[in-house]
């Protein structure tokens, strides 16, 4: 196969329209006769609406609809962005209806009102009344999990989503040999995914009475399911179109407006409505990443192996089910082939809460038990007194390894050498040694942390894509994919593969962004890192039929068998002389054309891709701390990955920019933060909800150890997730080292840690003038 | 809701329409008001912006005073070369606000008559001791800028009918330094969690006069007489800058904050911060360079 595409950091397939204003998100579509739906949202965390009164509303003049529980049909159904299950015990929770009778956070939507502008929506708002019987609100999952508490679906005892995890040998049996236990609790904090566009959506009725919702999702096709579920209507009478889309990171891949959105435009007569949110409430009505609590228990032997873990979380899912049950489990399985064991025991509790809806989020459960896992590590190394990365090497997983519970393989594994780069960029043994015995009150140390992840999500989740690809008359090609761009550059690598596989250049791939579910082939979306890989190997084999498609055309024409032929950079030519039989556009051209022989060259493939491949990678990083007011500076921090071959450079440095800064904000600053006695979020804005700017980042050196995976025709394993996932562990690690400190919570803000410091006597009273 | 956007050309203009239209209030940059308005804080039907009236975006020195018109916006505070070199409290302070956009649009008198208590530029401003000029309809009159607070977030100006149009201040002269340091939990668009700024004189190897500020400690900018007190007549030094600054921790009433920051991590944060802004005022002061 040519290499003259894939391996190159050709730009961007949207780069122009992106930066020109050109490109057509969501917001950009202008209707006649458009209406502006808003939501009234719930002030109480907890409460049962008793009355509604919205007679005042629907008198407003300019509302078109006003829409309470009693307004729309009552079907349960889940949001989660999963293939269908065909088992009904697999199924994602369905504890949703359009609107609800209960609120259960503050911010749930207890009626919305469809009007001709936004004014006038907001003014409708304010004449509805409602009387709530307020109940308890139960904020944390200790609060909610405690005898006698309230229950906030009444179908779910103990307020206990999911429990149940697994277990790997005997895990007391490995205590018993042990030859020493460790214990630590850890936790992660509520954080938002806060992409650029604030999810909205346009439903409207087509002239054959079918619903369509023009929306930025990362999941079109399973909208397409759970607005049908949800109307109670057949699903091919709902038709979903995704344009460009500002980023998702997990919070569009559930649906979060587009029943509602469907609900609005069958109230007013069909007419389009437009349905977005303000960034304000996306913090609190779309999904947060849990807040997971960590026991870990560890049982290791004199030379430093690992033989048994338990572990125990519990993590706070917030108001409604969401992904809420499969995260804890995703998190638990995904980290657990980088150090394999003996015994390992994995116990979590998914806990209901009056808080926002915690559900996918960059990592899928990941970062926040790499975060415990990785900082359980530092504190035993530091305990046997090992080098942490020493200690790590010495539990790392090899190439071979095979996960006892679902069976997935580590075919390629870049990890020992990911480390090893690692530790020479950021100079790991000079500056340790040079660090030794500070006493200023600034403090320099080092830490790192590994993980490893999937490339989507078998053999727990169906993993189906879809491709399409049509050859054109001048001998470019139009590639139709299943899968969406969301901003991640999706579009563009499966390009690169299509045109490798074609023999073209990129630009020769014209590629269809919209994803209408009329129209695009089948594919579940954009998550679990899935694209590259899973969705790649429908383009490439997509393309590939094309390519025979071809070749045999080509037969036809000149007599040469298909097998002696192949195609490079746009012509046909002999496979072992390289001589040109014809331009590639002759062919596309004849394919139209033939008087005899005409038919035109497509391909139309699904692929159930019944395999995974795991990716690994490593984050190093160098802090200084501020003994005197608690801050952490990062001043060096550089990610390597072992994504199998990188397929375009230059985005995957992107996806790694974007992941590590990420991963800082979740190290450093960023939290949700609730009024402890009513839930009433504070900070749901960005002026009080610290996301790093562009000057907290620091430079992010991003390396690659391209190793290839063979269950790939390219090689590839995910990247999309991954770089954010070992970050704060990394940032922790590195204060650790610094101060001494364990530091055992997320974020370590500068108030956290002043007081862990202060505590640790590390604080040296009155000035020394210094500044 | 505001119904009118008017635009006043003079100061004398702008008490004109805000009389003749009830329920004005002006406006400067906005960055304040705007969100209050969305927010129905206030209502509003008519808004009088001053940012084209000349006068209140003047900056200039004047037989030895600083005049900076109310209208002069964070950046042109922060990037004005006199105010760098006579007042860098100030400039540090302005640079300190929110965001470049934030800075283009938000202004001195905007800051002040807002009336929170951490204020960037209102905290420099009471440590720099200026006075603030303000017109009404009964006349001018000229108030120490610590004494315009009647709360957090209430304002002895009356935008409604009166206009602050400048502020004044006096050059100490030889051998005075001021300084501003702030603690917040990133590099840009936030509020301090604390902010201190100093003013000191050292004539003769003493202090002869200081000023010190800290924020949020108070319902508003709090010149901490305490801090000063120990300064005033001593031979700057580390040890004397630590009592100054354990005076002011001691005087500090920091509240309780789960956006902002607890109580005790805020008091023992005005220790390090009055230190620090009292260490780069004497380096000033004693000629050195400002960072
Ligand atoms: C995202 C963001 C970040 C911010 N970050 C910071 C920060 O880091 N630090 C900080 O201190 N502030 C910050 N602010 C607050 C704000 O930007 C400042 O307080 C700014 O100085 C206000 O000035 P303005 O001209 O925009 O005031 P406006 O909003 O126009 O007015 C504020 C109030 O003052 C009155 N007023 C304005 N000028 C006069 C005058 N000349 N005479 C009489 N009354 C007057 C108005 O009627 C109104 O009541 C931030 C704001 C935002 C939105």
């Amino acid at each position: 196969m040519p290499d003259t595409v894939v391996g190159k950091s050709v730009s961007r397939v949207d780069a122009v329209a992106k930066v020109t204003g050109k490109a057509k998100y969501t917001g950009d579509f202008v209707m006649r006769d458009m209406l502006v739906g808003k939501i009234l949202r719930s002030p109480y965390a907890h409460a049962i609406i008793k009355n509604i009164d919205v007679s005042r509303a629907r008198a407003l003049p300019g509302v078109a609809a006003v829409l309470t529980y009693k307004d729309v049909p009552r079907n349960r159904f889940p949001t989660a962005g999963h293939p269908h299950a065909l088992d009904p015990k697999h199924r994602d929770k369905a504890d949703r209806t359009i609107l609800t009778d209960k609120v259960r956070f503050v911010g749930d939507a207890v009626a919305a009102v469809v009007a001709t502008d936004e004014l006038i929506a907001a003014e409708a708002l304010k004449l509805i009344a409602v009387e709530y019987e307020v109940l308890e609100p139960l904020l944390t999952p200790e609060a909610a999990m405690a005898e006698g508490a309230p229950l906030i679906h009444d179908d779910c005892p103990g307020n206990i989503l999911s429990s149940g995890g697994y277990e790997i040998g005997d895990v007391e049996a490995a205590f018993q040999e042990a030859d020493y236990i460790f214990e630590d609790e850890l936790e992660t904090s509520i954080v938002q995914h806060c992409q650029l566009e604030n999810h909205i959506s346009i439903a409207y009725v087509d002239s054959d009475g079918r619903i369509v919702i023009i929306t930025s999702t990362q999941i079109p096709h399973i909208i397409r399911r759970i607005v049908g579920q949800a109307l109670g209507i057949p699903w091919g009478r709902v038709r979903v179109i995704k344009p460009c889309v500002g980023g998702g990171f997990g919070s569009k891949q559930d649906a979060c407006l587009e029943p509602l959105a469907a609900a609005m435009t069958l109230a007013a007569g069909g007419r389009p409505v437009k349905l977005e949110l303000s960034r304000e409430e996306c913090m609190i009505d779309t999904r947060t990443r849990h807040a997971i609590k960590y026991r870990i228990k560890t049982g290791v032997t004199k030379d430093g192996k690992l033989i048994g873990m338990h572990i125990r979380a519990i993590a706070n899912t917030g108001a409604y089910a969401s992904h809420g049950h499969s995260i804890a489990m995703a998190g638990g399985s995904k980290f657990r082939v980088l150090y394999p064991m003996r015994a390992l025991k994995y116990e979590p509790y998914t806990v209901y809460t009056n808080l926002p809806v915690a559900g996918a989020m960059r990592g899928y459960g990941s970062p926040q038990i790499t975060f415990a896992v990785e900082s359980h590590l530092d504190n035993i190394a530091r305990k046997l007194n090992l080098d942490p990365v020493e200690f790590r090497l010495k539990n790392l997983v090899q190439a071979g390894y095979i996960d006892p519970l679902n069976g997935n393989a580590v075919r390629s594994c870049g990890i020992h050498e990911c480390i090893a780069r690692g530790k020479g960029l950021i100079k790991w043994d000079e500056k340790k040694a040079r660090y030794k015995g500070q006493t200023g009150s600034k403090r320099r140390g080092l830490g790192m942390a590994c993980f490893s992840y999937g490339s989507g999500t078998y053999p727990v989740g169906q993993e189906i894509a879809g491709a399409r690809i049509v050859l054109n008359q001048d001998g470019s090609v139009q590639l139709q994919i299943g899968a969406t761009e969301i901003g991640q550059g999706s579009d563009t690598v499966l390009a690169q593969m299509a045109a490798a596989t074609l023999g073209l250049p990129v630009d020769m791939v014209h590629v269809i962004s919209t994803q209408d579910t009329d129209i695009a082939p089948f594919d579940t979306g954009a998550y679990a890192s899935r694209q590259t890989y899973i969705s790649g190997m429908a383009v490439a084999k997509a393309a590939t039929e094309v390519k025979e498609k071809i070749l045999d055309f080509v037969r036809g024409m000149t007599d040469i068998p298909a097998h002696a032929l192949d195609i490079e950079d746009q012509n046909i030519v002999y496979k072992h002389s390289g001589e040109v039989v014809m331009p590639l556009a002759e062919v596309a051209l004849q394919s139209y054309y033939d008087p005899v022989f005409a038919r035109p060259i497509t391909s139309d493939t699904s692929n159930n891709a019944r395999i995974n491949a795991f990716s690994f990678g490593v984050s190093f990083a160098e802090v200084e701390v501020d003994l005197k007011t608690g801050k952490i500076e990062v001043v060096e921090i550089y990610n390597v990955h072992d994504s199998g071959k990188i397929i375009n450079p230059q985005l995957a440095a992107g996806q790694v920019h974007g992941g590590v800064s990420m991963g800082l904000g979740y190290a450093l600053s960023e939290q949700m933060l609730f009024d402890e006695e009513t839930g009433k979020p504070l900070n749901n804005n960005l002026l009080d909800y610290k996301l790093p700017t562009i000057m907290d980042v620091p430079d992010i050196g991003v390396d690659f150890v391209e190793t290839f995976e063979p269950t790939h025709p390219f090689g590839c394993k995910s990247l999309g997730e991954p770089p954010t996932i070992p970050v704060a562990p990394a940032i922790r690690n590195a204060v650790f080292d610094a101060t001494g400190v364990a530091f055992a919570r997320l974020p370590l803000t500068p108030q956290l840690v002043f007081a862990r410091l202060k505590a640790a006597g590390l604080v040296q009273e009155g000035g020394d003038g210094c500044v | 809701m505001t119904r009118q956007y008017l635009f006043a050309t003079s100061p004398a203009e702008c008490l004109a329409l805000l009389a003749a239209h009830p329920g004005a209030r002006l406006i400067a940059g906005g960055t304040d008001l705007v969100i209050d308005l969305k927010e129905e804080k206030r209502q509003v039907h008519t808004l009088v912006d001053i940012t084209r009236i000349p006068e209140l975006k003047i900056i200039h020195e004047e037989n030895g005073r600083i005049i900076l018109g109310a209208a002069v916006t964070h950046t042109r505070a922060a990037a004005s070369k006199l105010i760098r070199e006579k007042l860098p409290a100030l400039a540090a302070a302005a640079a300190a606000v929110g965001s470049p956009q934030i800075r283009n649009a938000g202004t001195l008198g905007g800051n002040v008559v807002n009336a929170q208590p951490a204020a960037d530029t209102a905290v420099a401003l009471v440590a720099l001791g200026a006075e603030a000029t303000i017109l009404g309809p009964e006349g001018e009159r000229r108030v120490p800028v610590e004494e315009l607070y009647a709360g957090v977030g209430r304002s002895k100006v009356d935008a409604s009918r009166e206009i602050l149009t400048r502020f004044t201040v006096d050059l100490w002269g030889e051998g005075e330094g001021s300084a501003f340091t702030r603690l917040s939990p990133r590099r840009a668009l936030s509020l301090p969690m604390l902010n201190v700024a100093a003013r000191v004189q050292v004539v003769d190897g003493k202090c002869t006069r200081a000023r010190v500020c800290v924020a949020p400690v108070a319902p508003w900018p709090f010149l901490c007489e305490e801090a000063a007190a120990v300064l005033i007549g001593q031979e700057p030094s580390a040890g004397v800058i630590a009592r100054a600054a354990a005076a002011a921790r001691e005087a500090a009433r920091p509240r309780d904050s789960l956006l902002r920051g607890s109580s005790s991590y805020r008091k023992d944060m005005t220790t390090v911060l009055v230190t620090r802004a009292l260490a780069e005022a004497f380096s000033l002061a004693a000629g050195g360079k400002s960072n």
